[in-house]
């Protein structure tokens, strides 16, 4: 069967406000979508309901026909890099990525190790979160990718913080992704370029 | 690896996790034990330095600077965890929060309240505790301050989110620590009478065994609530 994400007549509610309003999507194995808007238009609340951290106040998210709310191994599923980056300060990279590695229950892909030497980070790899780079944080949440082989990936805002070549290697990475039959939705203000079509979806 | 393997090693691995990360922030590890070390060595100044003055309140006073000094260390239990998204990552992560919930109630024992109790040895006898006092000193810190810091780590996924949240924990979370304090001030009181407290001893172990059923439950509800 082939892996589909359908997003139901959405609607998302933040402290009384919504945020997104009846949005529906049907996505299926290569599927890319570009997620596009102003600040604060809802991008960040859109993938968080994606990745099942927000509940709906209408309609729903189905993964192969399944409603998220209702599959526990949803997350089994799914990478999500939020543009928090979701790194402790104090513990360097291998230290964190070692532990997500350790505790996850996702399918594992390559190790720790290869996926901070294809971020180009193998040398930064044993010091700590607060002291690397706006741009080598963003690559050292980005490696998660490659840990896991997971068929869906949320990220937000993925090209913060990087330059020419690292946005490539990402790029790159999306295209790998897409082309092994894999689901994505990013959330960029900048364009990227990717073999793959992408569906523009406006917030 | 049987399941069973599986979970204890995920504990062990979230507990070394959160200890390794406050270890390195030393301010987060420091402040609550020199908190408790100078209320103790304070309060003497202020009310007498007569050895038997100090030695009928040495319990009620060593109870009180821990209940304190561990209220401290709760602020930060998921402060940094939530302004980094790493408490989003490992939500996501598939791991049960249950076991987050419980790691980092260890954690916060092991780096605030074995500290206080390893400290209050030397601190009680200064105060003129007998050793048979002592012992049953630290056996009440012990089953008290496990069950403060899995009642505080309960407390503060309340308040993840939220600013200025540590006086908010602290309030919360104090009402949960009387009946600690008052059972265990007694029972080293009692001893300090001659008297084998077991009444005390076994109601604080009973708090403990209740504490560890339904705290990392409420922790992990708690977590799942604050980050939608």
């Amino acid at each position: 069967m082939r892996n589909s994400l359908e997003i139901r007549n959405l609607s998302v509610e933040r402290s009384n406000r919504e945020i997104i309003k009846d949005l529906s999507l049907s996505l299926t194995e290569g599927n890319l979508v570009h997620l596009k808007g102003a600040n604060g238009s809802g991008k960040t609340t859109f993938l968080r309901a994606l990745a099942g951290l927000i509940n709906p106040s209408q309609g729903g998210i189905f993964w192969n026909e399944s409603n998220i709310s209702e599959n526990i191994f949803f997350q089994s599923i799914l990478n999500y890099v939020s543009h928090n980056l979701g790194l402790a300060d104090e513990l360097t990279a291998l230290e964190n990525l070692s532990f997500l590695r350790s505790i996850s229950r996702k399918t594992p892909n390559k190790t720790v190790e290869a996926s901070l030497d294809i971020m180009n980070l193998k040398n930064f790899q044993d010091c700590r979160i607060a002291l690397l780079s706006a741009g080598q944080k963003q690559r050292a949440s980005l490696a998660q990718l490659l840990m896991f082989n997971c068929p869906l990936w949320l990220l937000d805002e993925p090209f913060n913080s990087l330059d020419a070549e690292s946005c490539g290697v990402v790029e790159s990475l999306i295209d790998d992704h897409m082309s092994n039959g894999g689901i994505a939705i990013v959330a960029s203000h900048q364009k990227f370029q990717s073999s793959t079509a992408q569906h523009v979806v406006e917030l | 690896m049987s399941t069973d393997t599986t979970t204890w090693n995920t504990l062990f691995i979230l507990v070394r996790r959160d200890v390794l990360k406050t270890w390195r922030e030393s301010a987060d590890l420091l402040y609550p034990i020199m908190f408790f070390v100078l209320v103790t060595i304070l309060f003497p100044f202020a009310l007498s330095p007569e050895i038997l003055v100090l030695k009928s309140f040495a319990g009620g006073l060593l109870w009180i600077a821990t209940l304190l000094a561990m209220s401290i260390s709760l602020e930060n239990l998921f402060k940094t965890d939530y302004s980094t998204g790493a408490l989003e990552v490992i939500v996501l992560s598939g791991v049960p929060l249950l076991l987050v919930g419980l790691a980092k109630a260890i954690a916060n024992w092991v780096l605030s309240g074995l500290p206080i109790i390893i400290l209050a040895i030397p601190l009680a006898l200064s105060l003129g505790i007998d050793a048979f006092s002592l012992s049953i000193l630290l056996l009440s810190l012990t089953l008290g301050s496990a069950t403060i810091s899995l009642i505080g780590t309960a407390i503060g996924a309340l308040s993840v989110g939220l600013r200025s949240s540590g006086m908010l924990v602290i309030v919360l979370a104090l009402p949960f620590y009387i009946p600690l304090l008052i059972f265990g001030a007694v029972a080293t009181s009692n001893s300090q009478a001659g008297v084998i407290p077991e009444a005390e001893l076994y109601f604080l172990a009973g708090l403990l065994a209740l504490a560890v059923t339904l705290t990392p439950w409420a922790t992990a509800s708690a977590i799942r609530t604050r980050l939608s």
